[in-house]
């Protein structure tokens, strides 16, 4: 098996310069990222992954579908991924990304800028992205997604494969845009553990057992508001008491959304 | 065909109780060793502070250390070559609230699968099952080909009940449960369940639909295909060998399908080599493609 060194050498280079505190720090990772593409080390690991499966049939790397996790260290991944098809949606991204495409084919894409006023944790469907702009990368060229302003459709005529390097999210949430009409259709938790503890707080809910009420509490102070106002109904399933209070403190929630969703069940309850 | 397995116990078994029992005493290639620990698995059961406490510890870790990446499988342990889970089966009101989404295996979608695993109805009314049965050795794994499913029986499956699936035999479809409702799974992981297919039916026509994708063998064609897209003459070789003497007849079709790309100028010798697999879905796809080929 070749060696593959400067995958190693890739990632120490994130590490030293990508300064997680400090989130524009990971545009200086533009160039070695596009040295590292073209040094070819991507498709060296993928071939080591056919030399495994080779050597043992039942082998299974981290693969998922259509993609290979290369490395998923401190604050980003580095993955090659394999786009089939077109989108039906446009979806935000929750966090900065910078894509190449390997092979020989160029990478199309559309950029649309998000509305001025737009807050990713306040999901509104009367937010509207605008003014398309097409683009195109060539193999070996690096496009940086800069999330926090623009929103991305990629046209896949045919199956293309692509080395992506992302930091961490840091919106926590995922939208989904209408391609005709451009307006917010839907969102997503941006985070599959943020999806984990909403679930596991309403399973906790239906299960009803005094022992989930302190960890049910301690979720009330996620950082993430959906994750909150799952535990506050659940809490709402098992302590009556403990969920009034932390619905008292939501009126002060630094989330609109649960701020009135909080208004609304005291004064169903009738406690305000 | 799917076996009920009458067990009654009111022990209450650990999990570790029930690894340290199948790594002693189970044989995990034998459906009926295998239904051994039915007891045991009833036992585990019992134990009714399982999944609320390792629900707890998981929302105060804030689900860092666990590594299944699903909102509605909490995993319990594990032993040589299989593993316990805990399968939470939302009601139809669960999944239009939008507090819990529905997982990879929808509802109302025939499928089998391509490991044995057995199941205690833990939690909640439980689903509806209607079970299926299918011969798996005359499936050529063509989408759309059809395939004879032997309709068997619908099940309530409810709490306390024990229910163990051969794989690639039983099929079923699932229907919500009225209420939210948990299951615990005791899955064999053992290797070659990597190298056997999974398949989705379509009832109505009585046809093989498709394979789900974040099966291991769909994944490891995505690499083999990725591989393809951006490789040299060393891949050429790995392809070859894949295409020539993988035990997956996907995995063989998808060697030759990205040596084909690889080397256009050889596609002829390729497919001519292809249309001598064993397996009728690599042999037609040989012939299609020469086919196309003398027409071009």
């Amino acid at each position: 098996m070749k060696s593959l060194p400067s995958i190693q050498d890739f990632i120490e280079t994130v590490d030293r310069e990508f300064a997680r505190e400090r989130m524009e720090s990971f545009w200086d990772l533009e160039l070695p990222f596009r040295d590292f593409v073209r040094s070819g080390a991507l498709a060296l690991a993928l071939d080591a992954e056919l030399e495994r499966t080779v050597a043992n049939p039942s082998y299974m790397g981290q693969w998922r579908a259509n993609q290979l996790v290369v490395h998923r260290g401190r604050g980003f991944a580095l993955s090659v991924w394999l786009f089939e098809s077109t989108r039906q949606y446009v979806h935000s991204m929750p966090f900065y990304g910078m894509y190449a495409p390997l092979g020989t084919q160029s990478l199309n894409f559309t950029r649309y800028e998000l509305p001025a006023d737009y807050r990713n944790d306040v999901f509104d469907p009367g937010k509207q992205i605008h003014s398309p702009s097409r683009g195109e990368v060539a193999p070996g060229e690096v496009l940086k997604l800069y999330s926090d302003r623009y929103v991305y459709d990629f046209q896949i005529d045919q199956p293309i494969v692509v080395a992506k390097l992302t930091c961490a999210a840091f919106q926590s949430m995922e939208w989904l845009f209408n391609k005709q009409t451009g307006y917010a259709w839907q969102a997503n938790d941006s985070e599959i553990n943020a999806t984990q503890l909403r679930v596991a707080a309403y399973i906790l809910g239906k299960l009803a057992d005094p022992t989930s009420v302190e960890p049910l509490k301690q979720l009330t102070a996620h950082p993430n508001h959906a994750v909150r106002w799952a535990a506050v109904q659940a809490l709402g399933r098992i302590n009556r008491s403990a969920a009034v209070e932390k619905l008292q403190q939501a009126l002060d929630d630094p989330h609109p959304h649960l701020r009135r969703a909080a208004a609304k069940t005291l004064s169903q309850l009738k406690v305000i | 065909m799917a076996r009920i397995i009458e067990t009654r116990t009111e022990r209450v078994v650990s999990v570790e109780e029930f690894v340290d029992f199948v790594q002693a005493q189970v044989d995990l290639s034998d459906l009926d060793s295998i239904a051994t620990a039915a007891p045991l698995l009833r036992g585990l059961a019992n134990d009714r502070q399982l999944v609320v406490s390792r629900l707890n510890q998981q929302v105060l870790n804030l689900f860092r250390s666990e590594s299944v990446p699903s909102a509605q499988v909490i995993y319990l342990g594990e032993g040589r070559d299989f593993y316990l889970r805990a399968n939470v089966w939302p009601a139809l009101a669960d999944l239009s609230s939008g507090r819990v989404h529905q997982d990879q295996f929808s509802y109302n979608l025939a499928h089998d699968h391509n490991y044995n695993f057995m199941t205690v109805g833990y939690h909640g009314p439980g689903y509806i099952t209607d079970m299926y049965e299918y011969d798996n050795h005359v499936v050529t794994g063509k989408l759309g080909e059809p395939v004879e499913l032997r309709y068997v029986e619908r099940i309530h499956f409810r709490t306390g009940m024990v229910m163990l699936y051969e794989a690639s035999r039983d099929a079923h479809t699932q229907l919500a449960p009225e209420d939210l409702s948990i299951t615990l799974n005791f899955m064999i992981s053992t290797p070659e369940v990597r190298l056997r297919d999974q398949y989705f039916f379509d009832l109505e026509s009585g046809t093989l639909l498709d394979y789900p994708v974040e099966t291991d063998g769909s994944r490891r064609i995505s690499i083999l295909r990725m591989a393809a897209d951006v490789g040299d003459a060393n891949t050429q070789q790995l392809l070859a060998d894949l295409a020539q003497s993988h035990p997956c007849r996907r995995t063989r079709l998808a060697g030759y399908e990205g040596l084909a790309r690889l080397r256009p100028q050889d596609a002829e010798n390729l497919w001519r080599k292809a249309g001598g697999d064993s397996e009728p879905m690599v042999a037609d796809a040989a012939r299609s493609k020469l086919e196309a080929l003398s027409r071009a």
